[in-house]
């Protein structure tokens, strides 16, 4: 299992959920998934950050000593991000911050359950000589209305000048798939060109 | 209507799309096999906007009616690709159910000579071990590093429209200073 600052705070809300349960789920959580995407321009840089705090959509049922618990390790979340936002502004120029939702939580089907993990940043990016486009994973069923996270993410992409671009598969189910896998477009991003 | 001629005329813009490397293989609901559509509609919109990218596809396939199933989809992006190039592989049901869709193994290049960085998980040890028996890393220019720790964390991503690498483990320093990105390296905070 990879330790990073997602992993971990999985780890910690799936416990305070049901204490011993990510023994199980995070077991097979080895892969990445994004805290952070970085637009450059020739200017400045865009820079989107995820926040999964609005949007732990299969966790309704939270009692009062779990709410308290889960403010802790969001307080804990919160200072992370924030080093690593710090950092980034130590380096970049000219930075714009933008926050992005993220999901949590656990998908039903008729017969199972499965824990994903959606990041509003798992974006693709590319420019013509006239625009900027993103490319992300369209979030399937939006069952809670107030979060919206589609919208979010198209919304915030446009304050930033860049034209949103929703990729789906063929189903519902399709983009489960894919997000259950960890979300396909993102996977088409880890690219480096040597010197 | 863009006139896809035109747009790869063009010189190369910054972070525009020119080649892409990505893992297929076969998804399930209620016990037949389906098509995801996923990467259809990521190129018809690649395709809408101006590029037309040249694509390998590292297909892995338990027995031969996966085989054809996969050949087939992947027969259907034809009209929407510069060209495509597909290489498939049989593996067993054991592999196969690690390597999932493989997602860390997907590439996606803007330049020419794009180097994957791989993390250090087993389900990625088995996809560099059979993409690096294939000649598919080659014939589309790819090379994948491994770093030498343990390259964690959601700040090691690299974004192929943008020259700025986050990463999270000092150790690799060397590794990482060899490419053009600007290197942020953003201490790990939990061990």
């Amino acid at each position: 299992m990879l330790k990073g600052i997602v992993s971990k705070l999985i780890t910690k809300l799936l416990d305070i959920q049901s204490p011993g349960s990510s023994a199980y789920y995070v077991s097979w959580y080895d892969h990445v998934d994004l805290v952070f995407s970085i637009f450059e321009r020739k200017d400045n840089h865009e820079v989107f950050y995820v926040d999964f705090e609005e949007a732990t959509l299969s966790y309704p049922l939270w009692d009062n000593r779990q709410r308290l618990l889960l403010n802790r390790e969001f307080h804990g979340w919160r200072t992370e991000l924030q080093k690593m936002i710090d950092e980034i502004e130590k380096h970049l120029k000219d930075v714009s911050f933008h926050k992005m939702p993220g999901v949590i939580g656990h998908e039903n089907f008729a017969q199972w359950q499965a824990f994903f993990i959606y990041s509003g940043v798992n974006l693709l990016f590319s420019s013509d000589e006239n625009k900027d486009y993103a490319f992300y994973l369209k979030f399937p069923n939006e069952s809670n209305k107030d979060i919206q996270v589609n919208e979010r993410i198209e919304s915030t992409l446009r304050s930033a000048s860049i034209v949103p671009i929703a990729i789906t598969g063929n189903s519902e189910f399709a983009n489960w798939a894919e997000i259950r896998n960890s979300a396909g477009v993102r996977c088409l991003i880890k690219v480096l060109s040597r010197k | 209507m863009v006139d896809l001629k035109k747009a790869h005329a063009l010189p190369d813009s910054k972070g525009s799309i020119r080649k892409i490397l990505f893992h297929q293989s076969s998804v399930f609901q209620n016990d037949r096999q389906i098509s995801k559509g996923i990467f259809q509609n990521f190129l018809k919109n690649l395709n809408r906007i101006g590029m037309k990218p040249k694509i390998y596809v590292f297909a892995t396939y338990r027995n031969d009616s996966e085989r054809v199933f996969l050949e087939e989809e992947a027969n259907q992006w034809k009209p929407l690709v510069q060209s495509l190039d597909h290489f498939g592989t049989r593996v067993s049901n054991q592999i196969w159910s690690r390597l999932a869709y493989a997602q860390d193994t997907c590439l996606i290049a803007n330049s020419t000579k794009p180097v994957a960085i791989m993390t250090r998980s087993d389900r990625n040890k088995d996809m560099v071990h059979l993409l690096s028996k294939s000649s598919l890393l080659k014939r589309a220019g790819f090379q994948i590093v491994e770093p030498e720790g343990n390259f964690t964390l959601e700040g090691g991503h690299v974004f192929a429209s943008s020259k700025v690498l986050l990463y999270s483990n000092p150790k690799d320093q060397e590794i990482l200073s060899s490419f053009e990105q600007k290197p942020i390296f953003v201490e790990r905070h939990s061990k």
